[in-house]
């Protein structure tokens, strides 16, 4: 079902965040960022200088390396477009990534790090969707495999549990935990 | 793109994120967020069967409607693709987030009224990038507006400011603000 109908407008910007997560021939993960902001006239500011209509006045890399137990392995930043000259020298900041584990807390970690004047604020931006990338990557593809290759392997073929009680769904007083997980249901 | 080559690798699990803007007829603007999680191998869902490569995991779309002020007039959300069929039902409750501001503690008060198990996680975590693009967009467009009204040559830096202290290039003892903002430079 889509949205409703928008009434008469135009379009003034356009962000895309573009996570990609890749299992390596080593067996480590490489958690992919990407962001784009476009806007679709031309602006000149002194302070900004000068962007054409449609190109892109931010453009981003990050790539987190990770292993099973989702700690960073290796962490690089590359910056493609920016409104400042000495914008790209923060790139080389994301390497203080490095020996964090991606859990609960990990946008905290990553604001301790490399937050505030520490880094490129887009590139902090695109930490939060990498690290739901590599939750929806890492144990979900171990236990496939073992499924598909017929492997018991205790560490991944327990169930995945998702985060009861994190969301609607999967509020620990609704039918899905009740079905799928009724030790952990507390309606009547 | 401008990241060292990878290793050999195959790709496990994609996340888009897109956000746009429009300045509507109404002089209002919408900001919109779209949501896509795909990965390329089946897998098994207790709802949807075998989930065939390609097929959204998750797909939502948001769609808040703010003034100038970036007080949130209008609030509405859609689940198109989700893992369990009671996920749907979450959308409604989105449009609780009306009446609030986008601006210092945002995130705190979106969390109070649909955070947990009120709403969507993805739909809420798309809500981070929007108010990003709320910022790229209202105050620059307006700024854009009131330069070219008054027919002053040098853009729109004298008609705003950008947060500084907030990243790297924009610190307050770095070269950007002296050059720019001398006023407000703390460095040697």
């Amino acid at each position: 079902m889509p949205l409703p109908d928008p009434v008469g407008r135009r379009p003034t910007h356009s962000r895309r965040i573009h996570c990609q997560s890749y299992l390596r021939d080593d067996g480590l993960w490489d958690i992919e960022g990407h962001i784009t902001d476009v806007r679709p006239y031309k602006f000149d500011c002194a302070w900004y200088g000068e962007c054409e209509a449609d190109s892109p006045m931010h453009e981003m890399w990050v790539r987190l390396t990770l292993d099973d137990r989702f700690v960073v392995q290796d962490a690089v930043a590359a910056i493609d477009h920016s409104p400042y000259a000495i914008c790209p020298q923060a790139a080389a900041s994301v390497a203080r990534l490095k020996g964090l584990q991606v859990k609960p807390g990990w946008a905290k970690q990553v604001r301790e790090r490399i937050g505030g004047t520490g880094c490129c604020t887009h590139i902090v931006d695109m930490l939060g969707p990498m690290a739901t990338v590599s939750w929806q990557t890492i144990n979900i593809y171990r236990t496939h495999e073992c499924h598909r290759d017929g492997r018991d392997d205790s560490r991944y073929l327990k169930r995945i549990m998702p985060p009861v009680g994190g969301c609607y769904a999967l509020a620990t007083d609704r039918a899905v935990v009740k079905e799928l997980w009724p030790d952990r249901y507390t309606g009547d | 793109m401008s990241l060292s080559e990878p290793v050999g690798r195959k790709e496990v699990h994609a996340r888009k994120v897109i956000s746009k803007a429009y300045l509507r007829d109404d002089d209002l603007w919408d900001i919109e967020g779209h949501i896509v999680d795909t990965r390329p191998y089946a897998y098994p869902n207790d709802w949807r069967g075998m989930v065939q490569p390609g097929d959204p995991v998750h797909e939502m779309r948001v769609r808040i409607t703010l003034d100038d002020e970036m007080t949130l007039r209008d609030a509405e959300a859609v689940t198109i693709k989700s893992p369990y069929a009671i996920c749907g039902d979450a959308a409604p409750n989105f449009a609780a987030i009306k009446g609030l501001r986008i601006g210092p503690g945002w995130l705190k008060d979106v969390r109070a009224r649909i955070g947990g198990t009120h709403c969507c996680t993805h739909i809420v975590e798309l809500l981070g990038p929007m108010a990003t693009v709320a910022y790229q967009s209202i105050p620059v467009y307006r700024a854009r507006q009131r330069a070219e009204a008054s027919g002053n040559g040098d853009g729109y830096g004298t008609f705003m400011k950008p947060p500084l202290d907030h990243c790297y290039a924009l610190s307050t003892d770095r070269e950007v603000v002296k050059r720019h903002w001398p006023e407000d430079y703390k460095g040697a």
